[in-house]
């Protein structure tokens, strides 16, 4: 497993009401997207705001959670919580691909909750990015109103920008990039 | 100097701990208490006998150091590690007791080697055990002693120990690092001259500086001094700044073992005898002295190791800088802080360590450099290991019982496992072991800050070693030193950091275990070999569930009653590798301290493992309802976890429960790894994998299989590879769980079922449900599907809540199959529905996307979005539907739900051959699966009225549905016209029908009662469903009107009429329901008025059965009817039942029949002596005009009618124009007076009036109506035409005609107004868009040319001109009104004539004269003609008809005109036919035109009061024609000619003056006016 560095394997936004918005999963050769590890991850998800909700009382001033959990040996998740409820959670794996050539990354250096900044940040603009749209209406993606509509689907973000950016994001990532 | 002897108590302390407490042997490292190292020097053996006194003083309390550049810290207790020096004395012949010094046991091994320590300690300037105070104790006996001796002893140890800091402050900055202080501890035994010595000086010197000078002074003056003043003097510096550095205690004869006594102390001067208080005093004045002294050491010490590591630190940059050598001397810093009891400064001091060697790795990352000393890549050690374990598997060849090599122990995490200073020291330290020093460090650190158990029993283990083991004294210790810092501090675990420990050590532990492996694999390449993966894998597992577990059990506390628990069952499921000592010694901790916990421990079944299987937590009731803990405060907050009323508990017990949580998630994940390397699946993996094996890349293995594989060792290849895939792991519970999969299950379980525990009292219930589910699919996957499906029904409506669609999708499915096997049919259909629903939603959903983009996008989605409502559910429907024959009932399910686009098309489709008609129902098939439509059933309402008959459409038979739209034709054999509403839609398949209503009433009723409007969206649907059904123009028809006859004194009836158009009728029933209250059919009464049909039966009170009635046909029938109140109008709904050889058809209609009357007719009577005058009125009685056809008066029986001229054509009455006509009606005469009397008596003098009418506006309605449809039967729409000419009907009937009636009538032609006036819209939106724009184009054009239409009648009926209606097909109305000729008895005939009047011509009125009297004659006539004989002799109370009746004549006249002389008043009695003749003068008063005064006649009836007082009988009507009633008489003054003078001058200018009148006698009169 050496040259491994570490990579996104999935994103996921999750709205206000804790209803996941959006997952990614971003399939690596030893986690091929199947109905297992889509479950697996949505669990992860869905624990992770325990994390939030047990940390919320003590929620820096910044919107930055840092680490959520470290699940495994290879993944990790980070969260972020925007000002209008808004969840993103970035699980990490550390093997997730194929170290580039000239990779300087070690596994003696582990992930700093800071790198995971830029990705936040660039989820957070595609967010609102896609708020910006008009006929995205976030109240529309709330559990309440779909039970009020008798909706019976879920409340995922359709917006297929939103979706390829957050693809962008995920798949552009990696040690040591800044921004994506 | 002191080192071997600082090592040896150390390691001892923690040999002796690891005894009782063998789980955690040395987790601590023995010098990390917070313990200073005190070191005696003890020539004469004392130390034994004030060890007693001491040791109960210690720990050293409050100690407050303050340094310049750090806020004030408080050491609330510092342990004192009491040593003797190396250079001690003992006194031969004292019994030393077993003492610190002398070691039980060789080093462990884990103490590997502390030579390399010693040796090298010049160099670095690390933590030292040396002595921070270094005391002398001193026995001098007596002051001669001291001179000779003692004084000289002390000067050599006090040289030998004063620190060069002491002469020069910082001279050698490396000597500073060992920085002490020193004491003279002055014992003074009983019985020796010292002792005798006074006590107040000491008790005094103990005191203030005051008090010590005056004492000293007094003892001066006596000459001598004390030794202990001598001491003083000599060695105490006389700087006011320096300490005190001398002191003395006295001991008790009873404390001394005799032998120690000095003999002969007998002789000496007396002992004062102390007080316990001044003993007491004296000890605490030792005891200061030690705590400052060792603060000033200490203090001392910190800012030397501050200094040197600026300077380091300063270094940096520089080359050759290494980052070990400082950290060996930060470190040092931070165990400095630690001995202190400074643990949090200690921590922190770590923590920018780790940082430090955070960054110094990156830097090499980075650039390459080896900038900041080599940190290697691997450890060597581990390497040598793992290959050992290689080897020795490879030899055992898979034999498990023999004793592996392990890798690890129990306790990975422990800072003396590896002498990992020296390894610093030299440079030749891996970065994982560097990182697991660091963090072991941290680790015994947190522990302690937590004052976690087993911080404190290692530290009482510690503390304890030092008190002898004597009998006394022991349980003393027991009590002080035992419980550590004392009671107080003892009870409260501090869990915040305890779960800060957990949280970080969760993040180590992942991290270290990536660096293990980097290790390992670097370890293989440095030797150019490699390691089986495998076997990497499993000593990393192995050793991440080490630590995890390691952790875990150093942070259990008793506040966490289910940590305990922990142990529990790790000991239970690993039992082979613990003993029971441990165990034991766990319980009694936990039961030593009852009151101390926060929580009671629980006294549920979970303290003692929980049953196997019985109860499951996750097949309990839902959380909401279930006692989690039977401990009360956790019964109250978990239900409501959101709330945070009680942030204390939860920052602290809930803290550490999540992250022990997290720590055994981690522990779970790797087991979960270990097994699926087995290819043991378990929890989803297992299950999903069993779902669609065929989806599953890894190739699908029978759960059983590795089961039988591990039994049948007989092959050796497969128990090789058995072995190869668990080697290495060394870990107990590990090992234990993959011994086979039953276990391996077994330790899954327990495992997750701790976790839930823990995240339950965490408060986190998500991530407690998710973990639920893993076991719920263990349970699944065993076959306990009862359990299962408790916890998947209640998953998955928890995940509905917030939508969490695709885990809520599995729980389903899971849940499906759960109660499929538990054969819950309903429950299961249920289940599979609400699969279905999320499906199908998801598919409705990418349609109505894909309709916004272009299609062909929807495959462009980016792969690995995790669609949260992609489903598959292919077979289920099919499944669902085969499934529902087993249900006992129907079930009715929504069907927006499942199918989209539902959809009636609203247009009438026509059967070809017969009545009745089509509609289309349209929807899309959302899903895979082909199904069976049983039957499709649309239910339509009607629109307008609300109890209007449901009209059902039936498909006729099974169709198979494929995804896509389906259409199917639903046909209805009624035939009705006007609006419906599509009311419900059916589908129907096996027993599950779905039911959709697309027009719900939403009308909420709100507290106040008004009814809130319904929402567009309904009332958009509403207008979508609307669907206007017509028949075919051939289709069976009735129509019910009012009976164009009506005799006004008889039974009313209405009429019906149909017509069967092309239905050759074999039978029909006709149903009648009258809708109105108050009314009456009488249908058994019914009679056919036209018609060639027969009335077969009337079975029941409103049905008519009717016989064949053959094509193009009508029949009238004639039902009458009675109404029990007056009503405007009559509603009847129609429906006939009739039968064809094409079967069952039903004609469904309701009308409504104005039965006001609309005209009204008055009769004005007038009797003359021999004829009747009647009068009658004909007006319209409700401003719609009439046309009268014809009026007739029925002469009957004896009254003959003379009718007027008959009136040519219509008459039209308009409402301010009635008509009038009068008849005179004559008694016949009686022939026969017998034969007149009996017609008389049986008619009572009836004669019928009959009038022909037309209303106009049926008329006009009528005739338009027949304009249109010859219009349209002419036009290609025919079929069409009840359509629109009921369209057309309506709005004219409503909207056009009204206000025009009295114009049409006059002009003779009628305004239809355009196409835009009459409301076509709905007409034409109910047609298909294919005809739509040709029928509208049609009508437009008929209104064009139609606007004006005339009624002019033509001679000849059939002709058609265009633009004139054609003349009603209806006959006109007919009404017969009796009249009654009014009963009178008689009539007398008066007149008044003048008799001598002046009648200038017959044509004027007779002149009269003022004042003048006029003769007259009142002649009355009278007869009994008009009189019912009968009614006449009881009304006039005769005996016979002819006889003489009284009666009284009054002439009535106004006494201002009319003077009357004569019998204004009298009687006469009068029989048939006579006349009297009164004669009387009338005088007239006043000039002008005068009526002459009326007549009055009455009848004077005998016994009249006593007539009226029985009442009932009838009155005697007694009417007068009075002939002169219009008669006048001209009255003029009686003056034939006046004269008036005019006065010309005079007085009375212009006055006139009346000079005289003649009157009409001839004579004249004259008056004089003055």
């Amino acid at each position: 497993m050496t040259g491994r560095v570490p990579s996104i394997a999935c994103i996921g936004v999750i709205g206000k009401q804790n209803n996941p918005l959006h997952i990614s999963i971003f399939s690596s050769p030893n986690n091929s997207s199947n109905t297992t590890t889509a479950l697996e991850y949505e669990f992860l998800l869905s624990s992770c705001l325990d994390i939030f909700e047990a940390r919320l009382p003590y929620k820096p001033a910044d919107q930055d959670f840092g680490l959520l959990q470290a699940v495994d040996e290879r993944l990790a998740m980070y969260g972020w919580l925007t000002n209008t409820g808004v969840k993103f959670v970035v699980v990490v794996d550390m093997e997730g691909r194929e170290a580039p050539v000239n990779s300087k990354w070690t596994v003696g250096v582990g992930l700093r909750a800071a790198d995971l900044k830029g990705v936040f940040k660039s989820i957070q603009t595609a967010y609102i990015a896609l708020l910006r749209n008009p006929f995205y209406n976030p109240d529309e993606h709330t559990p309440a109103a779909a039970t009020a509509e008798h909706r019976v689907g879920s409340t995922q973000i359709t917006s297929r920008r939103f979706i390829q950016e957050v693809q962008r994001i995920g798949e552009s990532w990696g040690v040591g990039v800044g921004s994506v | 100097m002191t080192a071997a002897g600082n090592a040896a108590p150390a390691s001892g302390a923690a040999d002796d701990a690891a005894g009782p407490n063998g789980a955690d042997p040395s987790v601590m490292d023995g010098s990390s208490s917070s313990k200073v190292t005190v070191e005696y020097h003890d020539p004469s053996g004392l130390f034994p006998l004030i060890q007693n006194q001491l040791i109960p003083r210690l720990p050293l309390r409050n100690l407050h150091w303050k340094s310049p550049n750090r806020p004030l810290r408080s050491i609330d207790s510092l342990h004192v590690d009491l040593v003797p020096s190396t250079a001690n004395v003992t006194v031969p012949g004292l019994s030393v007791p077993e003492g610190p010094s002398s070691t039980k046991s060789g080093p462990t091994s884990a103490e590997i080697v502390r030579p390399p320590v010693k040796e090298r300690r010049h160099q670095i300037p690390g933590l030292r055990q040396t002595p921070y105070l270094k005391v002398y104790l001193l026995r001098c006996d007596d002051s001669e002693t001291y001179k000779a001796t003692a004084r000289k002893q002390l000067r050599e140890w006090v040289k030998a120990h004063t620190p060069p800091s002491q002469s020069s402050s910082s001279a050698n900055t490396q000597e500073n690092h060992d920085a002490f202080e020193w004491m003279i501890l002055h014992v003074v035994l009983p019985n020796t001259p010292a002792a005798s010595q006074p006590r107040g000086s000491m008790a005094s010197a103990a005191g203030t500086g005051s008090t010590e000078k005056s004492s000293t002074s007094s003892r001066w003056t006596r000459g001598t001094s004390t030794i202990f003043e001598k001491i003083r003097a000599d060695f105490n510096v006389a700087s006011k700044n320096s300490p005190d550095r001398v002191a003395q205690v006295r001991l008790q004869k009873d404390g001394i073992p005799p032998h120690m006594l000095p003999v002969g102390a007998g002789s000496v001067s007396p002992p004062v005898n102390e007080t316990p208080q001044e003993q007491e005093i004296i000890w605490n004045d030792v005891i200061s002295k030690f705590k400052t002294l060792i603060l000033l050491s200490f203090d001392l010490r910190v800012s030397q190791y501050e200094e040197d590591i600026r300077e380091k630190d300063s270094q940096r940059a520089l080359p050759g800088w290494n980052f070990c050598t400082f950290f060996i001397l930060k470190e040092g810093l931070a165990r400095g802080f630690e001995s202190a009891g400074l643990v949090e400064d200690a921590l922190l001091g770590y923590d920018e360590l780790s940082v430090g060697l955070d960054s110094i790795i990156r830097d090499q990352a980075n650039e390459g450099s080896e900038a900041g000393g080599t940190i290697l890549n691997h450890s060597e050690d581990l390497y040598q290991r793992a290959v050992e374990i290689l080897e020795s598997s490879q030899k055992a060849n898979g034999e498990r019982q023999e004793v592996h090599p392990h890798f690890h122990d129990d306790t990975p995490i422990n800072s003396r496992k590896k002498d990992y200073r020296g390894l610093i020291l030299s440079n030749n330290i891996s970065i994982f072991d560097f990182r697991c020093y660091i963090f072991a460090r941290q680790m015994s650190l947190f522990l302690r800050l937590g004052n976690s158990h087993s911080a404190r029993t290692d530290l009482a283990a510690k503390l304890q070693h030092q008190t002898p083991s004597g009998g006394i004294q022991r349980t003393q210790d027991d009590r002080n030193v035992g419980t550590g810092s004392g009671p107080a501090s003892n009870e409260s675990e501090d869990l915040l950091f305890l779960a800060e420990l957990c949280s970080r050590a969760l993040y180590f532990i992942t991290f270290a275990a990536r660096l293990l492996r980097e290790d390992l694999l670097n370890g293989a390449k440095a030797h150019d070999m490699t390691l089986p993966e495998r076997l990497i894998d499993n000593l990393v597992s192995s050793w991440t569930f080490a630590a995890a577990q390691q952790v875990l059990e150093e942070t259990s506390t008793s506040s966490l009653p289910i940590s305990k628990f922990t142990k529990d069952t790790t000991t239970s499921s690993s039992g082979k590798m613990r003993t029971f000592g441990k165990h034991g010694e766990e319980q009694k901790f936990s039961v030593a301290e009852p009151k101390t916990r926060i929580h009671p421990t629980r006294s549920s079944s979970l303290s003692h493992g929980r049953p196997s299987l019985a109860d499951p937590p996750y097949a309990q009731p839902p959380a909401s309802a279930q006692v989690v803990f039977e401990n009360g405060q956790y019964q109250e907050r978990l239900p409501h976890q959101g709330n945070t009323s009680q942030p204390q508990v939860k920052s602290g017990v809930q803290g550490l429960a999540g992250n022990r949580a997290q720590l055994l998630i981690l522990e779970r994940r790797v087991l979960e790894h270990i097994g699926k390397m087995l290819n043991w699946r378990i929890g989803w993996t297992a299950v999903i994998a069993e779902q669609n094996p065929q989806k599953e890349d890894l190739s699908d293995v029978d759960l059983n299989e590795p089961e039988e594989k591990s039994e049948q060792i007989t092959s050796p290849k497969e128990a090789q590879d058995m072995t190869s895939s668990t080697v290495g792991l060394a870990a107990a519970a590990l090992v234990n769980a993959v011994s086979s999969i039953e276990q391996f299950r077994d330790s899954y379980e327990n495992l997750s079922d701790l976790i839930v525990k823990h995240y339950m009292a965490a408060g986190q219930m998500k991530s407690g449900e998710s973990v639920l589910g893993d076991l719920a699919a263990l349970r699944f996957e065993l076959g306990d599907f009862a359990a299962a499906a408790a916890y998947f029904g209640r998953m998955a409506s928890l995940f509905a809540e917030s939508r969490w669609n695709f885990v809520q999708m599995i729980m389903l499915r899971m849940y499906a199959q759960c109660l499929k096997k538990l054969n819950r049919k309903d429950e299961y259909v249920r289940t599979l529905l609400d699969l279905l629903a999320k499906s199908a939603s998801k598919r409705k959903s990418i349609r109505s996307s894909s309709k916004q983009t272009s299609a062909p996008d929807v495959s462009n989605d980016p792969k690995d979005w995790l669609d949260d409502d992609k489903v598959d559910t292919t077979g289920v429907f099919q499944e669902l539907i085969n499934f529902s024959e087993q249900l006992p009932y129907d079930m009715p399910v929504q069907m927006t739900k499942y199918f989209g686009d539902i959809n009636v098309e609203p247009y009438v489709r026509h059967f070809d051959d017969k009545d009745g008609f089509q509609l289309r129902l349209q929807f899309r098939h959302l899903l895979e699966d082909e199904i069976e439509v049983k039957q499709a059933k649309v239910r339509l309402i009607s629109a307008t009225s609300a109890q209007g008959k449901e009209v059902w459409l039936e498909s006729s038979d099974v169709t198979r549905v494929q995804t896509g739209v389906a259409k199917i034709w639903l046909s209805s054999n009624i035939n009705t016209t006007g609006p419906y509403i599509v009311d419900k839609i059916v589908v129907e398949t096996k027993r599950i029908s779905f039911v959709h209503e697309p027009f719900i009433k939403t009308e909420v009723p709100t507290p106040l009662g008004i009814t809130m409007s319904t929402s567009a969206a309904s009332l958009r649907t509403a207008k979508k469903c609307r669907v206007l059904c017509f028949p075919r123009t051939e289709a069976f028809q009735a129509r019910i009107y009012l009976s164009h006859f009506i005799h006004i004194d008889k039974q009313r009836s209405i009429e019906i009429e149909c017509s069967s158009g092309w239905n050759d009728i074999q039978h029909a029933e006709i149903r009648l329901r009258s809708a109105s209250a108050g009314l009456r059919l009488r249908t058994a009464n019914t009679t056919v008025s036209s018609g060639d049909v027969i009335i077969a039966d009337k079975p029941n009170p409103g049905v008519i059965g009717i016989q064949a009635m053959g094509p193009h046909t009508t029949a009238c029938f004639r039902v009458p009817y009675e109404l029990e109140t007056i009503l405007p109008e009559l509603s009847i709904k129609i429906e006939v039942v009739y039968f064809t050889k094409n079967g069952q058809f039903q004609y469904l209609s309701s009308f409504k029949i104005p039965i006001d009357l609309p005209l009204d007719v008055n009769v004005h009577d007038h009797f003359k002596n021999d004829s009747l005058f009647s009068k009658f009125n004909i007006k319209t009685a409700n401003n719609v005009p009439l046309e009268v056809l014809d009026v007739g008066l029925e002469g009957y029986g004896e009254f003959v009618v003379d009718a007027p001229r008959k009136f040519h054509g219509p008459i039209h009455v308009f409402p301010k124009q009635p008509i009038s006509i009068t008849y005179k009606i004559r008694k016949r005469p009686a022939k026969d007076p017998l034969d007149s009397k009996n017609i008389q008596v049986s008619e009572s003098g009836c004669l019928a009036l009959s009038v022909d009418y037309r209303c106009t506006n049926e008329d006009v309605l009528e005739r338009v109506r027949q304009l249109f449809s010859n219009a349209i039967a002419h036009s290609p729409f025919s079929r069409l035409g009840r359509l629109l000419e009921w369209t057309f009907c309506d709005a004219l009937e409503h909207r056009i005609l009204p206000n025009q009636w009295e114009k049409s009538t006059l002009l003779d032609r009628v305004d239809i107004g355009s196409f835009g006036d009459l409301d076509w819209g709905e007409c034409m939106d109910s047609l298909p868009h294919s005809i739509r724009e040709d029928v509208r184009a049609w009508v437009q054009k008929f209104h064009e040319d139609h606007k004006l239409i005339s009624l002019a009648t033509c001679s000849d009926p059939t002709s058609l001109i265009s633009g004139v209606a054609p003349p009603s097909p209806y006959p006109h109305r007919r009404i017969i009104i009796t009249v009654t000729i009014p009963p009178t008895h008689i009539l007398h005939t008066a007149s008044l004539s003048l008799v001598s009047p002046d009648q200038p011509s017959v044509h004027s009125s007779a002149i009269a004269v003022v004042g003048k009297p006029l003769m007259a004659s009142l002649r009355i006539k009278h007869t009994r003609r008009w009189a019912i004989p009968s009614s006449l002799v009881s009304a006039a109370r005769l005996s016979s008809p002819d006889d003489p009746i009284e009666f009284v004549y009054i002439i009535e006249a106004n006494p201002e005109i009319w003077l009357i002389a004569g019998q204004r008043r009298g009687h006469f009695t009068a029989k048939e036919d006579q006349e009297h003749t009164f004669p009387m003068v009338l005088l007239p008063l006043k000039s002008g035109s005068l009526l002459l005064p009326t007549v009055d006649i009455r009848a004077r009836v005998k016994g009249a009061a006593e007539g009226d007082k029985k009442g009932g009988v009838e009155q005697l009507n007694c009417e007068t024609d009075y002939l002169g009633y219009a008669e006048c008489v001209m009255v003029v003054p009686d003056v034939r000619s006046s004269t008036v003078g005019v006065e010309i001058g005079g007085i009375g200018k212009g006055a006139v003056v009346w000079l005289e009148s003649q009157g009409r006698g001839g004579e004249g009169e004259g008056v004089e006016v003055g």
